[in-house]
């Protein structure tokens, strides 16, 4: 009997431990950020909620990671803030890849004066620190969620323009393109259904470091008070806020700051596993 | 011959690199009956590859039209047109999408040119596979799965899924082994007979010249040096470039030794020296006249066996075999 191709795949996936923690973590976060109303002790602490009462309190049955300034429960916080940075991290890979593919297929498969133009405009983006280009953008609005993600894809998509061009480079003289050209494709069928497959593999271990990258790029910007506005659970906000109360409130910053650093090594952990799957160097 | 399916009058590339010009082709005329199968033969940067790609629309030529079938094809192929030449390139590794199943390949030019129903799709690309010599189930693997000689298979399947009448074969058997090659060759010759086609061949391997083509062309940095039927052109080599190709096969037995020039025919085959008029072969050749470096020598002779040279005899050799030998 032939092995099944996918069983195979996980087979080396899982070769590596650590990927399969990484996972681990990932599946749980999602799990948590998908589910966060029913898990979460007090899912209206998500929100507007004053109990000062309860404030600073320290780690308890009753408040596991303890409580906020105001008396919110910052275990249900850090769940809700999970969902915050997933979807953060999805909006912001997706749209950079979608526009660093366009711009990185586009530039090879044209050539000339496209190529030179656009691989430019890239180099300048590239040139310049992406949380340097992002608080730019930032600064000429009022912080929002939306506008923090848009801001930071303008800063990520030349990495993925960058990416994808050096694939489609090295492919372009492939005898297959030559033999689609030969029969009449279009280009934009050439580009997308030809090159772009051979770039999946590469784009989708990209994708998943970048996650981790963005989530941590998030919160640095939330931490510099240019992320999403208060009071919407973010945990770079949390950490940020907790830091004025340190070190006697310890709980607040560390607690997020963990929750951080598990979405973020989880991502890392995962694009490790598969990059070792589709035998990508470097 | 039969009337011509494929004819190229004058044509011409060249190339800019930088500032300089390269001339890949420098007026070639070529005919091609329906259902024959012409060889072209020459080094690299005799521009076969270049003439290749002109007949294929891949590159414009700079001078000189090509004609298929009565019409001629002008810069912008249309698709009626394209259907109509099929192309079979060299390196079965590179020729099909390594993330594509062998069914998408064959299955690229069918949806290009809306050539069947997607509910006859399957059996269609099956039938041709079968045509090839393959099993139709193949078309759900992934040419991973495959070996060289079954690449060059689904290769030809997908050249043959638009019913073309002209196949372009571009070195199709220089990187199989030499048992595989046999096979492909075998199957070339079935389908051209079983369908009518007409094949342009592409090669720099004489040995296989023999099997497949009844009329080859020798060329050399970009002109055509000599015409003919093969086996005219391959016991009578008129021109010293065929002369010094054909001696150039390695040989087994003393025997074929014999066949060989009586010409330091091996003296300056490395000689990469271009020169700008006048006979391109000049540099190599040791039968070269001061008049040859004057005037471009035309192809004439027979019909059937046509050479350009200006001291076809050899009379009056400028350089003797010795001053050549001691030229290296």
């Amino acid at each position: 009997m032939q092995p099944n191709p996918k069983w195979r795949a996980w087979r080396r996936f899982a070769r590596n431990r650590l990927s399969v923690l990484g996972m681990v973590l990932i599946l749980l976060v999602i799990f948590s950020a998908v589910f966060a109303p029913f898990i979460a002790p007090y899912p209206e602490h998500a929100g507007v909620v004053v109990n000062f009462a309860d404030a600073n309190k320290p780690p308890s049955a009753q408040y596991w990671l303890g409580t906020d300034s105001v008396g919110r429960d910052v275990l249900s916080r850090i769940i809700f803030g999970f969902r915050n940075s997933l979807i953060l991290g999805l909006a912001v890979v997706s749209l950079a890849i979608s526009v660093g593919t366009i711009v990185g297929i586009t530039a090879v498969y044209l050539g000339g004066k496209v190529e030179i133009v656009l691989m430019r405009i890239t180099d300048v983006f590239l040139a310049i620190p992406s949380l340097v280009l992002a608080m730019a953008i930032l600064g000429i609005a009022r912080p929002s969620q939306m506008l923090a993600m848009i801001a930071m894809a303008v800063a990520w998509w030349p990495w993925h323009a960058r990416l994808v061009y050096g694939i489609v480079r090295s492919l372009k003289h492939e005898g297959f393109v030559t033999a689609a050209e030969v029969v009449g494709a279009s280009r934009i069928r050439v580009m997308f259904g030809e090159l772009l497959p051979n770039c999946a593999p590469n784009l989708l271990t990209k994708a998943s470091l970048d996650m981790g990258f963005v989530i941590l790029l998030g919160a640095s910007l939330s931490f510099l008070g240019m992320g999403a506005p208060p009071p919407t659970p973010d945990l770079g906000t949390m950490v940020s806020e907790g830091s004025q109360y340190l070190p006697d409130i310890w709980w607040l910053s560390v607690t997020a700051g963990l929750a951080i650093f598990i979405v973020v090594l989880g991502f890392n952990l995962v694009a490790d596993g598969l990059r070792d799957l589709f035998d990508i160097v470097g | 011959m039969t009337e011509p399916l494929l004819e190229i009058r004058g044509a011409a590339k060249t190339f800019h690199v930088g500032s300089a010009e390269v001339k890949a082709l420098k007026g070639v005329d070529l005919s091609v009956g329906k259902g024959e199968t012409v060889a072209i033969v020459g080094e690299s940067g005799s521009g076969k590859t270049t003439l290749a790609n002109l007949v294929l629309g891949i590159e414009k030529p700079s001078a000189g039209e090509i004609v298929l079938a009565g019409r001629p094809l002008s810069g912008r192929r249309s698709k009626a047109d394209r259907r109509q030449i099929g192309l079979v390139q060299q390196n079965p590794y590179s020729t099909l999408n390594p993330r594509k199943s062998i069914g998408q390949a064959i299955g690229l030019p069918l949806s290009v040119h809306n050539l069947c129903r997607r509910s006859e799709r399957r059996r269609r690309i099956g039938e041709l596979l079968e045509k090839v010599g393959l099993h139709p189930d193949l078309q759900d693997r992934r040419p991973l799965a495959l070996s060289g000689g079954q690449r060059q298979r689904v290769a030809i399947a997908r050249a043959l899924a638009t019913d073309p009448e002209l196949l372009v074969l571009d070195e199709p058997t220089s990187s199989l082994d030499v048992s595989v090659q046999a096979h492909i060759l075998r199957l070339l010759k079935e389908l051209q007979e079983e369908l009518g086609l007409t094949y342009l061949f592409i090669t720099h391997d004489l040995s296989v010249v023999r099997v497949l083509a009844s009329r080859v062309i020798v060329m050399y940095r970009g002109l055509v040096v000599e015409e003919g039927a093969v086996a005219e052109v391959f016991s009578q080599p008129r021109h010293r470039y065929t002369q010094q190709l054909l001696a150039s096969i390695p040989t087994i037995s003393a025997e074929d030794d014999r066949l060989k020039p009586d010409w330091p025919w091996e003296a300056d085959v490395d000689s990469m020296e271009i020169v700008e008029a006048g006979c391109p072969f000049r540099p190599r050749c040791p039968f070269a006249l001061p008049a040859c470096a004057d005037g471009t020598p035309v192809l004439a002779g027979p019909a059937h066996h046509l050479h350009a040279c200006l001291n076809p005899n050899g009379a009056k050799t400028r350089k003797s075999s010795l001053e050549l030998m001691a030229g290296q």
